[in-house]
C-alpha cells in the first residue's frame, strides 16, 4: 500500500510526525486494511499537536506526536459517544522526543 | 528459449571467445531522442544487449549517478508508455537485444499481465525486475515467460548457494551476478571476492550465461570481468560519460573501448565480429 502517482512513482509526504512522513505501510496493516479488520483513518497536523497538548495538561503525559493523532482520533469520537463508552489507546511512544517540534508549532 | 535473442546473443559472444558487452541507459535521460541516439552509439560500438531502464521516484539499488538519471528522466516526464516508444525506435534501429530494466511498482501499477504484453510488442526481449526477490519472483516468471519475454533475477555475493539456485530457476536467458554489496555506481577496481561469487553463481546457473555488473567502470575492470563471466553489465560509467559530454559520439568511443575489453585474449576474434 503506497502514496503514489498514476505512473506508480512514489510521492512527497508530509506529516509533522517524523514516524508517519513516510509513503507506504507495511504488509500486516496493509492486510488488516483489506480483510475490513481495521478502519484506518487520518488526523491533521494542528489536530496531534492540540491532542498532544490535552494529554500533557490532564494526564501529565507527553505522547510521541504519533501516538497523540491516535489520542486526537479518540477525542473526536469521545464526543459522539455516552460518558460509559470506554476507548483504548495505545500511547506507542513517549512525547519528549518531539518537544522540539511541538515548542516550534503556533500554540 | 533458446531461439530467443538472447539465446543468440550468448551463442554468439562464446563462439568468438568474448563476453557479451551489456550497456545500461535510463529511458528517457535527458530525453527520448537522445537516448535512440545513443542506443545506437552503443550498438555501432560492439554492443550486444542493453539494458533500457524504466526511471523510477526511488531507485534503492542504484548509486548518485543513476538516481540522477533517473530524476532527469522523471523530470522530462518519462512514463511506461514513453519506454515504449523508445523500445520501438531502437528495436527499429538496431540489433541490440532488449532487457527491460524496471523497478517492480511502475509495473505492478500498470498491470504485470498488461505490462508484459505491451514489453513484448515494443520490441523487448527480456525482463529485469530490480526489487523482486526471488522468494516472490514466482507470478514475475510465469507472467513474463508467457508473453514470451526472459526473465533475469539477480545472485549477489551474499546470495547463499540454496538462494542463487532459486533465482537461476526463474531466470532464463541469463543470471545477472551483483559484483559487490552495495548499490550501482562507478568503482575504482573489481572486489576481491569476485571470481568466488562468479564460480558460485555458476555452479547454480548451470548452461545458464551469467552476467557480471555493479561498479564496472572501466576498460581494465571490464577485461577482468569479460575472463569469468559470459556477459559484462556497463551502467554508471556510461550514464556518467553521457551526462558530462551530452554526446554520443563520446560514449561510443567510451564503449567501443569496453566492448574490445570484452574479448578474451588467446585468439584472434573472428574477422567481422563487433568492435
Amino acid at each position: 500500500m503506497l502514496l503514489q502517482d498514476t505512473a506508480g512513482q512514489i510521492l512527497p509526504t508530509h506529516s509533522i510526525s517524523a514516524g508517519l512522513d513516510y509513503p507506504a505501510v507495511g504488509p500486516e496493516h496493509a492486510y488488516l486494511e483489506a480483510v475490513g479488520r481495521v478502519t484506518y483513518t487520518r488526523v491533521s497536523d494542528d489536530d496531534a499537536l492540540d491532542a498532544f497538548r490535552v494529554l500533557a495538561r490532564t494526564e501529565g503525559i507527553l505522547p510521541a506526536l504519533e501516538s497523540a493523532h491516535a489520542i486526537a482520533f479518540a477525542l473526536r469520537l469521545a464526543c459522539r459517544r455516552p460518558r460509559s463508552f470506554r476507548i483504548l489507546v495505545n500511547l506507542s511512544g513517549r512525547g519528549d522526543k518531539d518537544l522540539d517540534i511541538v515548542a516550534s508549532a503556533n500554540p | 528459449v533458446s531461439a530467443s535473442r538472447l539465446g543468440d546473443v550468448f551463442a554468439r559472444a562464446r563462439s568468438e571467445r568474448r563476453a557479451a558487452f551489456i550497456p545500461f541507459l535510463t529511458a528517457g535521460d535527458p530525453s527520448p531522442s537522445a537516448t535512440v541516439a545513443l542506443a545506437r552509439a552503443l550498438d555501432r560500438a560492439g554492443a550486444d544487449v542493453l539494458e533500457l531502464g524504466v526511471p523510477f521516484s526511488d531507485p534503492i539499488a542504484d548509486g548518485p549517478i543513476l538516481q540522477r538519471s533517473a530524476a532527469r528522466a522523471l523530470a522530462a516526464g518519462i512514463a511506461l508508455p514513453d519506454v515504449w516508444r523508445i523500445a520501438e525506435r531502437i528495436r527499429a534501429d538496431t540489433s541490440l537485444a532488449l532487457v527491460l530494466f524496471s523497478y517492480v511498482n511502475p509495473l505492478l501499477h500498470r498491470g504485470l499481465k498488461r505490462s508484459a504484453r505491451e514489453a513484448r510488442s515494443a520490441g523487448f526481449d527480456a525482463v529485469l525486475v530490480t526489487d523482486v526477490p526471488p522468494e516472490e519472483g514466482a507470478d514475475i516468471r510465469s507472467i513474463f515467460s508467457a508473453a514470451d519475454l526472459d526473465t533475469v533475477f539477480l545472485v549477489s555475493p551474499t546470495s547463499p548457494p540454496s538462494r542463487m539456485a532459486r533465482a537461476a530457476r526463474l531466470s532464463s536467458g541469463f543470471l545477472y551476478v551483483i559484483s559487490r554489496r552495495g548499490t550501482t555506481g562507478v568503482r575504482g577496481s573489481l572486489p576481491a571476492d569476485l571470481p568466488a561469487t562468479v564460480a558460485r553463481a555458476r555452479r547454480a546457473a548451470g548452461r545458464l550465461p551469467v552476467a557480471v555488473g555493479f561498479g564496472i567502470s572501466t576498460p581494465g575492470m571490464a577485461r577482468a570481468a569479460a575472463r569469468l563471466a559470459d556477459g559484462v553489465v556497463v551502467g554508471s560509467a556510461l550514464v556518467a560519460c553521457a551526462e558530462e559530454s551530452g554526446n554520443p559520439g563520446a560514449v561510443e568511443k567510451f564503449a567501443r573501448g569496453l566492448a574490445r575489453a570484452c574479448r578474451r585474449p588467446g585468439r584472434k576474434a573472428p574477422v567481422g565480429s563487433p568492435g
